[in-house]
């Protein structure tokens, strides 16, 4: 009730269905302690454990914005849970390869067949469309809001307003990537 | 253009797992069928992909401090109140470097009707204690002052026996009332504003007196003349027998007992009086190095004891004698 905990767990649930990121700003400061105090117990460093937390709170925040999402438990115990197993699997890979690779390419390793397109160079040209636009799309693909919640949250007329925005939107971003990629198999 | 868009929409709904049944069957079959659609699924899962990594990112440079909080538009007025303009450096410097856009910073309402009701309920409580508190006393203060004084009264009157003597103090006591109206009534002042507070003894006041040390020869061959004669010794010890020793110096506090006590404490020089005002006209007399108190005609003996010691009357004739005498 004090201090951070102003916010209640169906508070913060609430605010990240609607993609409000303070949200995750405070679960940030509400679990890195226990996080912290849970990693370098186990081997781990500071600057890992806020890694943990940063990784298992984006976990989180996809998990939670899904429209199927039931919280059965405090919110610090799940995201506890899931930062336990993450630093486990992270402290498995350090005992089999001294290095460390982290990049991000890692969470998308799951796909088994290469990509069409360099998911680094989309994601930079994802970063030069128009605010809005590269928000549409980000709340839509990946934090997983749903068309009412987007117009609500961009102040858009309805749901379909919000369908043929991000069809025009997701056409330009195309246009571009594939632009780019045309003009790399020219030269 | 509509056709664009769902097809757009169901090949997102099939590449987030949500098709299911015939919808997921005729969308496979198409793929198996259509080059081209297949290829289509590819480009926007490849897409897709960049999309999350770029809110990935974005969301990661949050959690690390090195963005700042962005949102598109505000959903309420209220929102808007609490806009704080900022221009994200970092973003101007590598992301957006083509277009120098503000990113608008909001702050997440807090949920005022849990903590700043508690708020207010705690800053309230002191003050509703206080009035009931208040409250309270004023109804009480008066007959709880009445009450004390009738208790110490009474108890007066329990603790002195009924013998005539003690009986004589109670009545000085009451009538010594009335001239200490003032300070009576003082009392009942301060026992409206504190008659919680548990009372405790008073000192009135405080006196160092001289007091002659007699000796009476008759105490000292007390055995021998009794051995001689009664009579005669009575006769012999009355007045002539004493003797003068030097003065000794008392300390007296008197004292008003919080419970009523009625006695007295000895301690070498120091005497508390408790009972006896300051104005009771009351002496002191040392005889055989026993200190009396001599009030209206009565003596009371006190026993230099260092304890709290009830008046005891001097019953002994002779006694009353010697110290009438002094």
């Amino acid at each position: 009730m004090f201090g951070l905990g102003f916010y209640s767990d169906s508070d913060l649930v609430k605010e990240i269905k609607q993609g409000n990121e303070k949200a995750l700003l405070i679960l940030y400061k509400q679990n890195i302690n226990s996080i912290k105090k849970f990693v370098l117990n186990n081997n781990g460093s500071i600057e890992e454990a806020q890694d943990v937390l940063q990784d298992t709170l984006i976990a989180v925040w996809q998990n939670v914005a899904k429209p199927d999402f039931l919280l059965n438990a405090k919110l610090s115990t799940y995201i506890f849970s899931i930062a336990k197993n993450q630093w486990y699997k992270q402290l498995k890979r350090k005992t089999r390869f001294k290095v460390v690779d982290e990049s991000a390419s890692e969470n998308f390793r799951a796909e088994e067949t290469p990509l069409k397109y360099d998911t680094k160079i989309v994601c930079d040209y994802v970063n030069k469309l128009d605010e809005t636009c590269r928000k549409l799309l980000m709340y839509f693909y990946f934090d997983g809001l749903d068309m009412n919640t987007i117009a609500e949250q961009m102040g858009f007329a309805n749901s379909d307003t919000v369908k043929s925005k991000k069809y025009q939107c997701f056409k330009k971003l195309e246009s571009a990537v594939k632009e780019h990629f045309e003009k790399d198999d020219f030269i | 253009m509509k056709k664009d868009i769902e097809r757009v929409y169901l090949i997102d709904r099939y590449l987030k797992g949500e098709l299911t049944g015939l919808t997921l069957d005729e969308f496979k079959s198409r793929l198996k069928s259509e080059p081209d659609f297949a290829a289509e699924v590819e480009t926007q899962k490849a897409i897709i992909e960049g999309i999350k990594l770029a809110r990935k990112e974005e969301l990661l440079a949050l959690l690390r401090g090195q963005k700042t909080l962005s949102s598109i538009s505000p959903k309420t007025t209220e929102q808007k109140q609490e806009r704080v303009s900022e221009i994200s450096e970092h973003q101007n410097e590598t992301v957006n470097s083509n277009s120098n856009e503000t990113t608008e910073v909001y702050r997440m309402k807090p949920n005022y009707n849990n903590w700043f009701y508690a708020a207010v309920a705690v800053l309230l409580t002191p003050f509703i204690f206080y009035f009931v508190f208040i409250y309270f006393i004023k109804e009480n203060s008066e007959p709880l002052s009445n009450n004390e004084n009738s208790t110490e009264q009474t108890t007066f009157a329990d603790t002195n026996n009924s013998t005539e003597e003690q009986k004589d103090i109670v009545k000085q006591n009451q009538t010594t009332l009335p001239s200490d109206t003032t300070s009576s009534s003082n009392n009942i002042a301060i026992n409206t504003e504190d008659s919680i507070v548990i009372k405790k003894d008073k000192k009135i006041d405080e006196s160092t007196i001289s007091i002659a040390n007699f000796q009476s020869i008759n105490s000292v061959n007390n055995e021998e003349s009794n051995n001689v004669s009664n009579q005669h010794s009575e006769n012999s010890l009355g007045v002539n027998a004493i003797k003068k020793l030097n003065n000794t110096t008392l300390k007296i506090e008197y004292w008003e007992s919080a419970v009523n006590f009625n006695g007295y404490k000895l301690d070498g020089n120091n005497l508390k009086v408790f009972g006896i005002k300051p104005d009771d006209k009351v002496s002191f007399k040392f005889l055989d190095d026993k200190l009396y108190i001599k009030k209206k005609e009565n003596y009371y003996k006190l026993e230099p004891s260092g304890e709290f010691e009830h008046y005891t009357k001097e019953v002994n004739r002779e006694i009353i004698k010697i110290l009438d005498s002094n």
